[in-house]
């Protein structure tokens, strides 16, 4: 299990998603959802196309412009629930909005590298770039 | 360099703050709060309740305000001067007041610089009577290409509205030159300049630069939220239909309940109460710039300017950061750090500098056809900063790869 308190490595995990986002690029997948995750408060904004069969999450990509916040936290948290049903989903949501706004990190197993966000409760406008693309799962789910 | 700071109460307790975002509102005056406050704790009363002293003092405080208004500008006339909530307000008020006027296939010239309060209402308005909305030509240092407009004038043209500066690069265009070649082209086509960027940094004359219409916030100009300026050539500003209707505008309505008769202007286009309170924030700070002098002003700001370009070339910043105003004669710097997203460069500046600047698309969201791309950062210096914040600012944009220390 990642160790929380190795800010190097946290660090390499965020740099690493950021620059090289697993997940970056969209396929023009038939069936699949194309949503809009669009800033309100910052020009962020990244087009996700999300591929749902049998209510999991069969495939996730996106493209855009956003920064190392909003960019990483896309890339792990779709890492994180590819496969997993829309119900799991919705628990971890649950859980890293939680920790976003706390820095709870009593269900830590559930975050896995979502961890990277440690310290984000403490500043809170980048909440919300740490947010972005999970409220806009969290509006497919809903 | 004359500090400046002691002016500003944002600095009482916290000295430590550098506030470089004052091309998205300027800092606020001691006397400007003063002046609000004096006003709510010792009035508060409705200025068009001019039976009693009270409400007759709030009367005198607009018609002060208006007086020292038209003087800042060299209007010709007080009653040229409207009172709005701000630059939106008033480029709205313009726009839908031109409703009448303006006709099917008519052109409205504007830049793509302009930040969102001098496009929308323009597009919002070509769009409901079919107008077409044409975009002026730059010059390679972002100002207005008077030659390249002298060609795109024609019969159809019926507006050209421009910033006289920038919002994101800053750059300053001649307003005077630029009017002289609309107006000998065709005198009736009517020019509205957007001096929100301006009005605090450098002089305006309207009855110099003969412009038809020009829009502010005193929020700029060290003064209140809440309160701007619509000034227009008195008898074109009487044919704009108002934007609101109410309270104070109207003399008579008749008992059909079809026909009325306004107020003149400016009560005309001023329906409803004002904000009152910011209005005598106003005064204060109109005396204060007028105690500087805006030369002085505009001389400070660009010292700073000349010093941190100077400093940006001592440290080699260029090697890692995208400069791309550097040169043009206003208060503001716009760049991006190479490789890294505006956001986490202002959130860095802020966590570990206590530097305060914007990132993002700044409200001009047509500039990626000018610079390339629609984000980056912009920091913009007012008379409250010195050579001090300056450096300090090189210090930080020096160790922009630390950037992620914010977050662990």
């Amino acid at each position: 299990m990642i160790d929380i308190n190795d800010d190097i490595l946290l660090r390499k995990i965020l740099m690493k998603h950021f620059t090289e986002p697993e997940n970056s690029g969209l396929k023009n997948i038939a069936n699949a959802i194309i949503k809009d995750a669009k800033s309100q408060t910052c020009a962020d904004e990244m087009k996700i196309e999300i591929l749902v069969e049998n209510n999991i999450f069969k495939e996730i990509n996106f493209e855009g412009t956003a920064c190392a916040v909003a960019t990483s936290s896309a890339d792990i948290f779709f890492n994180l629930i590819k496969n997993k049903s829309l119900e799991d989903t919705k628990k971890i949501i649950y859980q890293y909005q939680n920790f976003l706004n706390t820095g709870d990190l009593s269900e830590i197993d559930l975050l896995e590298d979502l961890v990277v966000f440690k310290n984000i409760n403490k500043q809170k406008n980048r909440i919300l770039c740490a947010n972005l693309a999970i409220e806009a799962i969290n509006e497919i789910i809903e | 360099m004359k500090n400046f700071k002691k002016y500003f109460p944002f600095y009482d307790k916290q000295s430590n703050l550098i506030y470089f975002d004052s091309s998205a509102t300027s800092l606020k005056l001691k006397k400007v709060i003063e002046a609000e406050m004096k006003f709510l704790n010792e009035n508060g009363s409705n200025p068009h309740a001019v039976d009693y002293k009270k409400g007759f003092e709030a009367f005198e405080i607009i018609k002060n305000a208006r007086q020292l208004t038209q003087e800042f500008i060299n209007a010709k006339k007080a009653n040229e001067i409207i009172f709005t909530s701000g630059t939106t307000h008033s480029i709205n008020l313009l726009a839908n007041g031109l409703k009448k006027i303006i006709k099917k296939d008519d052109e409205i010239l504007v830049t793509e610089l302009e930040h969102s309060a001098n496009l929308l209402p323009w597009i919002a308005l070509a769009n409901s009577i079919g107008a077409k909305i044409k975009k002026i030509k730059l010059n390679e240092d972002f100002t207005i290409d008077q030659e390249a407009l002298k060609l795109q004038l024609s019969d159809k043209t019926k507006i050209v509205s421009f910033a006289s500066v920038y919002n994101t690069v800053g750059a300053k265009n001649d307003v005077k030159l630029i009017t002289k070649v609309i107006k000998e082209f065709n005198n009736n086509i009517i020019v509205h300049v957007d001096a929100a960027q301006s009005i605090g940094h450098t002089k305006n004359d309207v009855t110099d630069s003969n412009i038809d219409f020009m829009s502010w916030s005193f929020h700029k100009m060290y003064g209140p939220f809440g309160v701007g300026c619509l000034y227009g050539k008195y008898e074109l500003l009487n044919q704009l239909e108002p934007l609101f209707y109410g309270g104070g505008m109207s003399l008579k309505i008749e008992e059909n309940l079809i026909d009325y008769s306004l107020s003149s202007l400016p009560e005309k286009l001023e329906g409803g109460t004002p904000n009152i309170s910011a209005i005598a924030g106003v005064i204060e700070s109109i005396k204060f710039i007028n105690s500087i002098g805006l030369d002085q002003i505009e001389e400070h700001e660009l010292t700073l300017k000349d010093y941190f370009k100077i400093k940006v070339k001592e440290n080699n910043l260029n090697d890692h950061i995208t400069f791309y105003n550097l040169d043009t004669k206003s208060p503001i710097i716009l760049f991006n750090v190479k490789g890294v997203n505006p956001q986490d460069i202002t959130n860095f500046l802020d966590e570990k500098y206590n530097i305060l600047v914007r990132g993002g698309a700044n409200c001009a969201r047509r500039i990626e056809g000018v610079i390339g791309t629609k984000i980056a950062i912009r920091a913009s210096f007012g008379i409250n900063n010195n050579k001090a914040e300056i450096d300090q600012f090189i210090e930080a944009l020096k160790n922009t790869n630390s950037f992620l220390d914010v977050l662990f």
